[in-house]
């Protein structure tokens, strides 16, 4: 499953245009039958919630689109504006490819697709909004699959030994079970007093286990 | 319908980004929806209740002055209103215009798809309306640079467009008047734009070919809505403001009184190319009847019963022996209103109106003529 990012927005100097295209629909002849869609993507709010728009096209095989559209910002994080004083916007976007019997995307991972495309987009951006005159869009290549992208391997969550866990579990119930027991037999200032008492006690029979873990250990 | 045949009128508007647009339209199905008996005396439908529902969410966003102004329009798309009269317990068509929305940027597309829309929308159009954005006309009245394009710069874009609608009715309207009004007079604006080299020429050649030029200020959301501020250089709205479109009804009503205007003096030199009607069959009743009629749709002759002397008269007459003046006005359509008994009658009525209502306008802004008709 390949994906290319896209990017459509406006700027002080350019009306709403599209500034990242993927090269595949570019070379295609298609890109404005692309742009046409893209344009549609502005009708939703600019809440920055991932949403998807569907292609069917016989140049450029089944695609979807998976964007968010969000506020332009000033470096100061206000909203920018153009000289009517409207909000600028623009739309952060993945295309990606729709293999036969492919499922769709979830949301989490299309927006996972697009943080991963918004360093290119953002530069791509930046040149856009610069620019006094119109300039053509950038192509976009496909986005390099994750598992190849060289990067660092992530270093793996540390699992707590099966001793702590136990010892965990056996103070939550036991306090647990105090509490309820407390709260069967006395008054509401008794319970709470003696629920702090508990856990206080709780606590520091948590340090004196995890120090003689340690010792253990050593 | 009437007598199977509906007028139906295409109106071309041209304007620059920013320069409102969709503000003005959102803001004339607003001004329209609802029929008043002592202004126009029709009002508006959309045959499309998503197109309707869209632009009263757009005029919502306006009129709200607790919240931003709605982005900037990014896609084109055609609004088909349906002009009606209710008379009695039955509501009558009068006509229908068409009204298209598109990014303003496409105006300066000359290459693709956008610049192809652009010109045949002009091409096709019976009337254009060319909206010059006030905020820039106050920059540069003022000495300001503004961000983007300049008031020059979009007139420059603007002027050759028209060379493609040549021979049609032609209005500027100067939007976001609001801003403009207090401290700048209409004068003032109209020398202002008359310096731009392309513009002057366009006014002398419509003067040459002895066709009406009007500038209209209008203001979709009226005098105390918003402000131009100076240091951000943007439109903002007015802390608990309210809306109150000003004379953006009126450049319908400038767009018929023109075409009957033009009928009464080209009538025998090339009525052919100013005056263009298209009646349209009854839809998707007889295809080939609406196909010939498509084929031969820029149809000469307003339907013989549209009062075209009458109205000419009322916009000549005027100005000569009666006083124009709001009372006068109210007087005038309360007089045309009593006529309405029937279909026909509402048309009639209705254009008068439209042609009384211009009279009120030409009285009140005298400088707003660029061209006379019939000045050479």
């Amino acid at each position: 499953m390949g994906a290319w990012p896209f990017l459509m927005g406006a700027s002080d100097y350019s009306d709403y245009r599209v500034v990242v295209c993927p090269e595949f629909i570019e070379s295609s002849g298609r890109a404005q039958a692309f742009r046409n869609l893209v344009e549609t993507c502005l009708d939703g709010e600019a809440d920055e919630a991932v949403r998807s728009r569907h292609i069917a096209d016989d140049r450029i095989g089944p695609c979807s689109l998976f964007y968010r559209v969000s506020r332009v910002r000033k470096t100061d994080g206000s909203s920018a504006y153009d000289a009517a004083g409207r909000p600028l916007l623009r739309v952060d976007g993945v295309v990606v490819e729709r293999e036969a019997n492919c499922g769709r995307l979830d949301p989490q991972e299309a927006d996972r697709l697009i943080e991963r495309a918004l360093p290119t987009l953002d530069s791509s951006f930046a040149a856009f909004s610069a620019a006094k005159r119109k300039i053509p869009a950038t192509l976009s290549k496909q986005l390099v699959p994750e598992e190849k992208n060289g990067g660092p391997p992530r270093a793996p969550r540390p699992t707590p030994s099966p001793l702590i866990l136990f010892l965990s579990a056996a103070l939550v119930v036991s306090v647990l079970g105090n509490a309820i027991l407390l709260w069967r037999d006395s008054g509401w200032a008794q319970q709470i007093a003696a629920m702090n008492e508990e856990l206080t006690n709780a606590h520091k029979r948590i340090e004196e286990l995890t120090q003689r873990l340690r010792e253990a250990k050593k | 319908m009437i007598g199977g045949q509906e007028l139906f009128f295409q109106v071309c508007v041209l304007g620059t980004r920013g320069s409102g647009k969709t503000v003005f339209l959102s803001a004339l199905h607003n001004q329209l929806s609802v029929l008043d008996s002592r202004g126009d005396n029709f009002f508006v439908e959309l045959d499309s209740p998503a197109d309707a529902n869209l632009l009263r969410k757009i005029y919502g966003q306006i009129s709200n002055p607790d919240v931003d102004w709605p982005p900037g329009t990014a896609r084109t798309k055609e609004f088909e209103f349906r002009c009606l009269h209710t008379t009695g317990a039955k509501t009558v068509p009068l006509f229908r215009f068409l009204y298209r929305d598109y990014p303003g940027g496409l105006l300066e597309d000359d290459c693709d798809q956008g610049g192809d829309y652009i010109r045949e929308a002009t091409k096709s159009a019976h009337a254009l309306l060319v909206l010059i954005d006030g905020q820039k006309v106050l920059q540069s009245l003022e000495g300001q640079t503004p961000k983007g394009a300049s008031l020059d710069d979009d007139l420059n874009t603007l002027i050759p467009l028209l060379n493609r609608g040549a021979n049609r009715p032609v209005q500027f309207l100067l939007t976001k008047w609001d801003i403009l009004h207090e401290d700048h007079s209409l004068q003032a604006v109209k020398d202002e734009l008359l310096k731009n080299h392309n513009f002057a020429k366009f006014v002398e050649q419509r003067a040459n070919l002895k066709l009406p030029v009007h500038l209209i200020p209008v203001s979709a959301v009226g005098m105390d809505f918003a402000r131009f501020d100076k240091n951000d250089m943007r439109m903002k709205k007015v802390k608990g403001g309210r809306c109150k479109p000003f004379n953006v009804e009126l450049a319908i009503g400038m767009t018929i009184t023109d075409q009957i205007q033009l009928l009464s003096v080209h009538k025998k030199s090339n009525v052919g190319r100013l005056l263009i009607w298209i009646t349209r069959a009854m839809r998707g009743s007889l295809g080939v009847l609406a196909t010939s009629l498509e084929i031969s749709q820029y149809v000469i002759n307003l339907p013989s019963f549209v009062p075209v002397e009458g109205i000419c008269r009322i916009l000549k007459d005027a100005s000569t022996s009666i006083q124009v003046n709001e009372d006068w006005l109210r007087s005038k359509i309360e007089e045309e209103a009593r006529n309405i008994r029937d279909q026909k009658s509402a048309v009639q009525s209705v254009m008068k109106i439209q042609a009384l209502r211009r009279k009120a306008f030409e009285t009140h802004f005298p400088e707003s003529q660029l061209v006379v008709l019939g000045e050479a």
